[in-house]
């Protein structure tokens, strides 16, 4: 008998996201145990064309011997076409970002979330194993109805973060003015209104040579961007830097600037940000939301409050106190060690044999 | 919920807070920040409120009327990710979605303006209301006298003694309201423990005490608490709602409440009559004695005792009693205004042809009588409104 094929499909391959990434990385290891191993999504972004096929294609392929990965962090038409597939379903749950957040920004976007909801409810009776990338989002699906359940926290290779960063960047930036950080879509949940504001108690009031870097991608988050515009230049502030996409080297380059990385955002499914700061050594001020706390597990900074002000003066503590940002960063370390690949692979295979047994 | 969570035995979660605040009060001392509230005025987190539940922020409605009128959706794209079928697809979409456009658009675009007049309104209203109330404390500010100097202990008495006097020009004596509170003392036979709330003069509880029932009073006024202890009344100095929630459950067999309601904030009184209905035994009686709303001679009245607060419509009483739990509830209507100040009524008179046929054993009516019988019938009803009885008294029961 002919070793199982393990596919995965999903709604969107987008390139450079926490999801298309996690997709390909799975790929990889599952290529190198010798697994026979396709992507399959309904939308293929421009450069990943030849890595992924249409999921309409999959069903010729489809067989109760198989594994199907499914990816599920949005509604769409892909979850009525997997539900009626014969293979083995392992679902792997990035978590949905709720409507409300939404609404007012793009309503196409909230009613695909909530509709996605719905979906992922579907599922638990046709589902083998469905797996979360948190313990945050583990627990969602057992609310859900899903029998068997685990954590498969995101596949990372730190490898390809030893990578020279990108120069120009570098060089721009190269004072002695204070950078904080934040990496993440321009999106309603990651709140960077919120880290604006905070920041503008930061300039105003503490330390006036310091620069905002808010890195990520505003395509399809138009409205929130102008949003975050239109806050900018009521609080009249100059030196925040909103950079869209940015290719891997540019990313590597604005960690390696940053003084300090603050999230302020209400949802997160996992944020893989976090771990690359623990990577770069830069320590972490996180509010105490969704999956955050449990991707920290202790490491970094968690608030409870978003008092600016008090925010911003930690931040300024952290930055100029040299024992205690090492203390931080110390353990900042220590959480990495639970994300080394070698370990996530074998939870994954661990996973992958329950599901073939 | 302290702002930072910090699970580092090593570091100093207290100091660090301690130095956080000594930076914030510096720079506030130093008048680099002025801002006061700062988090408060720069927090537009979103809030999940109930619709009715809860404390209401309609700061955070007005500024989802502020982000959400334009319903316009433009992220809207035709697109098809068919590979062969996709042209002939965005295609069909295009036609259907230009069709369809061609109904929705003006509908949209009324909708869209009367969303826009209306978030409009709404921020100048709040604006307004904004200006009007400073303006009005502005105005209490200047119009404040000097504060009240304290009251001297002969001021309490004569304030006791002027109560008094109030009750009797107003109410009537002692005599006269226990005459007519005798009526509904069989409610409470052979009772040990009937509550009196706000005893007043004391003339339930005296009536009480004269049939040997048990009984004890609630009076809020310490003066007037002492004028019933002289005469020998169980009476006690507490408010009514304390009072009740330290009682055990069912330990009362009777409630009387006499004009009591008029004084109380709706909700204190739906609190008081939840309570009421706790503690009183199955199958006995509440009674509450009411200025009557339904005559406009007893409401001109009604605010000739300054410390009023609003009548209790009988239907309002009575649903507020039934949705406690008390069962057969009645209403009379006690206290009737004296005849002379009546409408008058005509005297019907006998006609000759009614005259005639009566000693026929017939009984017309003639136009005249029935013309009057008319007349007299609308005087009735206008008495009713006018006239009508000066209080109601609600009983129901326990069961």
């Amino acid at each position: 008998m002919s070793k199982p094929k393990i596919n995965q499909i999903l709604p969107s391959l987008f390139y450079g996201d926490a999801v298309g990434n996690e997709v390909l990385e799975i790929r990889a290891v599952l290529n190198s145990w010798g697994y026979d191993s396709d992507i399959y999504a309904a939308h293929v972004h421009p450069k990943l064309c030849g890595v992924a096929k249409n999921y309409t294609k999959y069903k010729k392929n489809s067989s109760p011997n198989n594994i199907l990965i499914f990816h599920f962090a949005i509604g769409s038409e892909v979850s009525k076409f997997v539900k009626n597939l014969p293979d083995k379903k392992i679902i792997i749950y990035h978590n949905i970002t709720p409507s409300k957040f939404f609404l007012g920004y793009d309503d196409n976007l909230a009613h695909l979330v909530r509709c996605g909801r719905e979906e992922l409810a579907a599922f638990p009776k046709t589902t083998e194993l469905a797996l979360g990338v948190s313990e945050y989002n583990r627990k969602e699906l057992v609310e859900l109805g899903f029998k068997k359940t685990g954590v498969l926290p995101i596949i990372l290779d730190f490898d390809k973060y030893a990578q020279e960063p990108d120069r120009k960047i570098l060089d721009k930036f190269a004072d002695n003015n204070t950078n904080i950080l934040f990496v993440g879509r321009i999106s309603p949940n990651k709140k960077q209104t919120d880290i604006i504001k905070m920041f503008c108690y930061y300039n105003k009031f503490i330390d006036p040579n310091s620069r905002l870097f808010l890195v990520g991608s505003y395509t399809g988050t138009e409205s929130y961007y102008n949003y975050i515009q239109r806050l900018i230049i009521r609080l009249d502030l100059e030196n925040v830097y909103i950079t869209g996409r940015v290719d891997f080297k540019e990313l590597l380059a604005y960690y390696r600037l940053a003084d300090i990385f603050i999230s302020m955002s209400e949802h997160e499914g996992f944020c893989v940000p976090l771990l690359e700061c623990m990577y770069f050594n830069v320590p972490i001020m996180a509010y105490n939301s969704s999956a955050i706390p449990y991707t920290l597990n202790g490491a970094g900074i968690l608030f409870n409050k978003k008092n600016y002000d008090e925010i911003a003066e930690l931040a300024h503590i952290i930055i100029n106190d040299g024992s205690f940002r090492e203390k931080i960063i110390k353990k900042q370390r220590i959480r990495l060690k639970d994300f080394e690949r070698s370990k996530i692979e074998e939870i994954l295979k661990k996973y992958i044999t329950e599901v073939l047994d | 919920m302290d702002t930072f969570d910090i699970q580092d035995e090593e570091i100093d979660v207290q100091e660090i807070m301690r130095k956080i605040r000594e930076n914030i009060k510096k720079r506030k001392e130093s008048g680099a920040y002025p801002i006061d509230g700062w988090n408060e005025a720069n927090d537009d987190s979103y809030k999940e409120n109930d619709l009715f539940s809860g404390e209401y922020d309609h700061q955070d409605d007005l500024e989802k009327v502020r982000i959400y009128w334009d319903i316009k959706n433009s992220s809207y794209r035709i697109s098809s990710h068919q590979p062969i079928l996709g042209a002939v697809l965005r295609k069909g979409r295009e036609l259907v979605h230009g069709e369809v456009r061609r109904y929705i658009d003006p509908i949209i675009g009324k909708q869209i303006e009367f969303n826009r007049s209306t978030a409009r309104i709404l921020s100048r209203f709040e604006a307004r209301m904004d200006q009007t109330t400073e303006e009005n404390y502005a105005d209490i500010e200047n119009k404040k006298g000097p504060a009240p100097a304290a009251i001297s202990e002969k001021e309490v008495v004569d304030k006791s003694n002027q109560e008094s006097k109030f009750e009797e020009k107003f109410r009537g004596s002692r005599e006269e309201i226990k005459k007519k509170q005798s009526a509904f003392v069989h409610y409470f036979d052979q009772c040990k423990n009937v509550l009196d709330i706000s005893c007043r003069r004391g003339e339930f509880r005296e009536l009480l005490q004269d049939l040997g029932i048990g009984a004890h009073g609630v009076y809020l006024d310490a003066d007037l608490v002492s004028s019933c202890k002289s005469r020998g009344l169980s009476v006690e100095q507490n408010d009514v709602i304390s009072y009740l929630s330290e009682i055990e459950d069912e330990s009362l067999d009777g409630i009387f409440i006499d004009h009591v309601v008029e004084h109380l904030p709706p909700n204190y009184l739906v609190e008081m009559l939840v309570l009421c209905h706790k503690k009183i035994k199955p199958n006995y009686y509440i009674i509450i004695e009411a200025v009557n709303p339904l005559s406009l001679f007893s409401l001109i009245n009604f605010n000739i005792d300054i410390y009023h607060k609003k009548p209790v419509h009988p239907e309002t009483l009575q649903f507020l009693l039934e949705s406690c739990g008390f069962k057969e509830i009645e209403t009379k209507f006690i206290t009737p205004v004296s005849e002379d100040m009546l409408l008058k009524k005509i005297a019907a008179e006998e006609t000759g042809i009614e005259t005639f046929f009566k000693k026929f054993g017939i009984k017309i009516k003639g136009r005249k009588k029935e013309r009057i019988d008319i007349y007299n019938n609308n005087i009735n009803i206008l008495n009713k409104m006018l006239y009508g009885a000066q209080d109601y008294v609600i009983i129901g029961n326990s069961r």
